[in-house]
């Protein structure tokens, strides 16, 4: 693919995990951007065929004065403007968390979970956490040694199939987390800080080639983990009461709620058929040797 | 895209066109009931007819999240409408339930397919103030306000400040009229109250068939939110051809005269033959024609039809006619003085407050 003709294109449709997506942006920077973290997603064949979209997203500049003063950006979905325009330099964040933000308000056809999912030796594990837990954090070191990367953000669960769908995007990044994971992955495509964003400062890891190739391949989920980010105590991997568990995840839903009799089916079923633990890790050399011996006992099992 | 409602319009009239549907007929499609608000309605009238087979699995799977969500809100609605209806019973107060809570338990229009933004109820005069305290003791809390939002409801407004439930975290607003006292619509909340009919299989009541229909034509005419508005004119379509009877027309049109709603009834007739080619009455058509020798109401109906149909409603055209309206509104809502204070607290204060901090997001 020459990724030359497909990002600097102003119209792009591409498939992302479960969904066909249209883009048409009229920014420069945003298209270096996906060009630089996206050079191998899969594109959708726009030649012979139309493909059906179940989003089409502008990214445009307003007009008038903030063409010059304080130049914007803003998102919009079938001439919907969900958010307010952003800096004109934001166009990247913008545009994963409008992504992002469209399918976790609309896509309840599926169970939706805040956490990343990863899959190794075809055990797929759910790592559900709170904003601030250091799941992103783990999510890319992991997802750059041996694991594949589903999901940083969207555990998304088919109520019919029970598996894990991948849906595999840069890898968002905050704050203190930055400078770290620039160190530890000096290899891994990483774009730009943005600063003073309503997250602080973020940047974006690059999904790895293999994630993006696969991402038509699904996962049965086996195994759950809480990971948590703590500097003062040396990594401890606990089993976690199923019932824990099961409020801790639905907490963790976007649409639990929303999904009703489906949604309560379809966690209770993760909830049996996982193993489920709490991950207190500060380094990312033990939290990654507790892991895999997790995951080599569950596959020799 | 020439009309941005026209793939709606399409199954309107005949809901077997999707089986001729290509992709981009179906992109078209979903882009336009996304932008109202309609993707439920197209997910129920294909499925209805029995077309649901015709639907690419990929648009099967769009629709089902929409519809997924919506029997969610109608569960939760429905459930706090049950514990005031409880309320009503026990403390034996009439409660008339209005537009999408009373479309959804009378089954009117489009009502498996609307979605809902609060409850809204009306409570005659005596009961008001005792029915409000109930509430208040019974989950429902005042969101905060300030002194001039707080002034602007007790003085001005037709119904209480928005209450929340503190459980369900819904929006309620009682009402104790159906206009606004300050207002240059004004209808006779009695005259509606002596009509109201009680919904079958519950206590509570709903407005007749007439009123419910001109009540809902009424609230999208004289209010600002232009936007959105052509489900409510599909609902009334919807609602119409509930009442296969000849006389529906006429009724609604002696009832229109009773209520002082005969602008309203001449705009809602526009806009019907506009998009449905409906073929009202003949007594109907005749009215219309004396009607509609008024310059100013030919204008206001051009907006409305222009508004409902923009092909971009983000084109300078389309803003400029929109606000319009909105200018229109306020000039029937409140008289000059209030409207002065009102403009410059509402809306020069807050557009300032954005100007100045233009990076603060909503989306949280």
């Amino acid at each position: 693919m020459n990724t030359q003709d497909t990002f600097k294109h102003k119209d792009l449709s591409f498939r992302t995990g479960p969904f066909n997506v249209r883009l048409n942006s009229k920014d420069q920077l945003l298209n270096q951007l996906l060009d630089q973290l996206y050079p191998h997603i899969p594109l959708l064949n726009t030649k012979n065929d139309t493909p059906l979209y179940h989003y089409q997203i502008n990214i445009e500049h307003p007009n008038g004065l903030r063409r010059y003063l304080r130049p914007q950006v803003e998102l919009i979905i079938d001439q919907i403007k969900p958010f307010e325009p952003y800096p004109k330099n934001h166009s990247l964040p913008l545009f994963e968390w409008g992504l992002n933000w469209v399918i976790a308000m609309t896509a309840h056809q599926y169970l939706m979970l805040h956490s990343a999912v990863l899959e190794r030796n075809d055990i797929g594990c759910i790592f559900p956490a709170m904003p601030g837990s250091g799941k992103s954090t783990l999510c890319a070191a992991l997802a750059y040694n041996g694991w594949r990367l589903l999901s940083d953000e969207f555990g998304i669960f088919d109520h019919s199939s029970k598996h894990l769908l991948p849906m595999p995007r840069a890898i968002g990044l905050k704050n203190e987390s930055i400078p770290i994971i620039r160190e530890y992955l000096p290899d891994a495509v990483m774009g730009p800080s943005f600063f003073k964003t309503r997250k602080g400062t973020v940047a974006h890891v690059a999904p790895p080639e293999l994630s993006l190739n696969n991402q038509h391949i699904p996962v049965q989920p086996k195994l759950i983990v809480f990971p948590l980010f703590s500097p003062q105590q040396k990594c401890r991997l606990k089993t976690v009461s199923k019932s824990v568990a099961f409020t801790k995840l639905s907490n963790n839903s976007f649409n639990y709620k929303v999904s009703m009799q489906k949604g309560f089916h379809s966690l209770s079923h993760l909830i049996a058929e996982c193993d489920t633990y709490t991950l207190e890790y500060h380094s990312f050399e033990t939290a990654i040797d507790t892991l895999k011996d997790l995951f080599d006992e569950k596959s020799s099992q | 895209m020439k009309n941005p409602v026209n793939k709606i319009l399409e199954i309107v009239e005949d809901s077997a066109c999707v089986t001729r549907f290509s992709s981009s007929d179906w992109n078209l499609l979903i882009s336009q009931a996304r932008l109202y608000d309609l993707i439920p309605f197209v997910y129920h009238e294909i499925s209805d007819m029995g077309h649901i087979q015709c639907v690419p699995v990929e648009i099967l799977q769009l629709m089902d999240g929409y519809v997924t969500r919506l029997e969610y809100l109608k569960t939760l609605y429905l459930w706090d409408l049950k514990q005031i209806e409880k309320l009503a019973v026990e403390f034996n107060v009439q409660v008339i339930v209005l537009k999408g809570m009373a479309y959804l338990i009378g089954e009117l229009g489009i009502y498996k397919s609307r979605n809902f933004a609060d409850i809204d109820l009306l409570v005659k005069g005596d009961d008001f103030k005792f029915f409000e305290k109930k509430l208040t003791s019974h989950g429902w809390h005042f969101k905060e306000l300030n002194d001039y939002d707080d002034h602007y409801y007790r003085e001005w407004s037709h119904a209480s400040p928005p209450m929340t439930n503190i459980l369900t975290g819904l929006e309620l607003d009682l009402h104790h009229h159906i206009s606004s006292p300050i207002s240059d619509i004004k209808v006779d909340t009695q005259c509606l109250l002596d009509k109201a009919l009680e919904v079958k299989g519950s206590t509570l009541f709903r407005l007749s068939d007439e009123d419910v229909i001109l009540h809902c034509a009424n609230h999208f005419i004289y209010f600002d939110d232009v936007h959105g508005k052509f489900k409510d004119i599909l609902h009334i379509h919807y609602m119409i051809k509930q009442n296969p009877e000849e006389d529906i027309w006429l009724r609604l049109y002696q009832r229109a005269q009773v209520l002082g709603l005969e602008s309203t009834l001449f705009y809602m007739v526009g806009l019907l033959e506009h998009f449905f080619k409906v073929e009202p009455a003949v007594q109907i058509r005749e009215w219309q024609s004396n009607f509609s020798k008024n310059p100013k109401k030919l204008v206001l109906l051009y907006l409305l039809k222009y508004c409902l149909s923009a092909e971009r409603v983000d084109s300078v055209k389309y803003k400029l006619m929109t606000s319009l309206l909105v200018v229109r509104y306020q000039w029937t809502r409140y008289p000059l003085n209030i409207l002065m204070t009102h403009l410059v607290k509402k809306h020069l204060i807050h557009r300032f407050i954005r100007w100045r901090a233009p990076d603060k997001k909503q989306d949280e």
